[in-house]
């Protein structure tokens, strides 16, 4: 008897530790993936906060330091398309985010924000250059977050309006000059995650101004599939211009997040991204993670992918929320969410609530993230 | 049953409130930044503080629930 109750002891506690963790974490998985109302205000009171503060305190990052410029620009970007996305969802929080989505666009596209863009160009500056070859990819971040704010702020200020006219034009002109479908962030390198932010900010641009940008977005789209998506279903991270040849592995973090961008501008692209993102997923316990690396390539975690432990990356995790809500990938937002409830460490509650671990560019990302769908091209 | 109980949850009680009070502090400190920024740590104690707690989550999570079943079902040892 003795026996028998000590292996029923150790049988629960190994089942306690199978499905408990999972069934805790993942407690808000479902009414995050049906647009809980609750939540989803929650998370974005929070964000609405953060540029309150960040507006009375004008945050602005070094020119000389590229990542931390990279991370102040994405953190206003993110909190403007997941604003947005509310806003798309539920209109009648028009009146409340509007003006902050503004705010928040307007932020991304302040010339300190992009200096360290100027910089690595050798001051040219990527406003200032429109009629020049140089991409400038990474200022589709904020032409894109502007290109929400127009569409759904009808009071957005003429002058930057004005400015992203010319921006788009330019990214047009470059993206229908360029074989491979890619153009240039820095000189010499070429991200197609860049570049599928640079066809959303396009697609969004039409949406807001009346625009036709189908050429362009059909040119973008065949190239991404001829020359950017590897045998694995993943991106190549990092690329050649004009030779189209790799410069990086194909990795699960740009994949991601080309993923998400390429939902404002193609429907289909986005979905094929979805699939090879969600083949590299690991699972243990209920929890889901996607493995930064495609088979037969391995290095380590950097700025893209954040920490990468056991093969699987934590950017790359976050970014896979996206389509796996606004494609249907119910089971795996589900597992993914709890890993990311695991380590994000939710707190707060009620009026507000975020995301300790990640600071202001992670509770961005995931209100992005976690809200994703409304914005994806029909 | 009381005796039994208390047995069983007086140890487990004690880390889920230290946990608790942890994620607290950790949530108040790191209210700007999270654990990481892109020029690495915000500061040690954040850093310190964050890594324990999500240490002690796992512990709390995937460990705490199996010790409570394990004592409240194994046979007790003789006093």
């Amino acid at each position: 008897v003795i026996r028998a109750r000590r292996a029923a002891a150790v049988a629960a506690a190994i089942l306690a530790a199978r499905f408990l963790p999972a069934a805790w974490c993942g407690r808000d998985a479902a009414a995050w993936m049906r647009g809980d109302p609750a939540l989803q205000q929650a998370l974005a009171e929070e964000l609405v906060a953060f540029e309150a503060r960040d507006e009375a305190r004008r945050a602005v990052p070094a020119a000389s330091d590229r990542f931390a410029g990279e991370w102040a620009l994405v953190t206003h970007q993110m909190t403007a398309l997941g604003l947005a996305q509310l806003c798309l969802a539920h209109p009648e929080w028009k009146a409340r985010y509007a003006p902050v989505i503004t705010r928040a666009a307007l932020a991304t596209f302040r010339p300190e924000m992009r200096a360290f863009g100027t910089e690595a160009w050798h001051g040219e500056d990527a406003l200032g250059s429109v009629a020049g070859p140089h991409g400038h990819a990474y200022l589709s971040y904020p032409a894109l977050a502007v290109g929400m704010a127009r569409l759904l702020d009808p009071t957005f200020p003429k002058d930057v309006a004005a400015q992203h006219d010319a921006l788009i034009a330019a990214y047009e002109r470059r993206l229908l000059a360029s074989e491979t479908g890619l153009i240039e962030t820095y000189p010499g390198e070429a991200y197609p995650t860049d570049v599928a932010a640079v066809a959303g900010a396009i697609a969004v641009h039409g949406r807001a101004t009346g625009a036709d940008h189908r050429r362009v977005i059909a040119h973008w789209a065949a190239r991404v599939e001829r020359h950017q998506l590897h045998e694995s279903g993943l991106v190549i991270q990092r690329m050649g211009v004009d030779d189209g040849h790799p410069h990086d592995a194909p990795r699960g973090s740009g994949t991601g997040l080309a993923a998400y961008f390429a939902g404002f501008a193609d429907r289909r692209v986005a979905a094929r991204l979805a699939d090879g993102l969600f083949r590299h997923e690991s699972t243990f316990l209920g929890f889901g993670a996607i493995r930064e690396y495609a088979d037969g390539h391995e290095g380590s975690g950097d700025v893209d992918s954040g920490p990468v432990l056991l093969g699987v990356s934590v950017a790359a995790t976050g970014f896979a929320l996206a389509p796996a809500r606004a494609f249907g990938h119910e089971d795996a937002f589900t597992r993914i969410y709890r890993t990311t409830d695991l380590f994000g460490l939710r707190v707060g509650g009620g009026a507000r609530t975020r995301f300790a671990v990640g600071g202001p560019i992670g509770n961005a990302l995931l209100l992005a993230f976690l809200t994703s769908g409304p914005e994806v091209a029909p | 049953v009381k005796a039994l109980l208390v047995r069983a949850l007086r140890g487990p009680a004690l880390v889920l409130a230290v946990y608790l009070v942890l994620v607290q502090l950790f949530a108040w400190l790191s209210a700007e930044d999270g654990l990481i920024k892109p020029s690495g740590m915000p500061d040690l104690l954040v850093a310190v503080l964050g890594l324990g707690v999500l240490l002690l989550r796992l512990g709390v999570l995937f460990v705490l629930p199996g010790v409570v079943l394990y004592r409240l079902i194994a046979p007790r040892k003789p006093e």
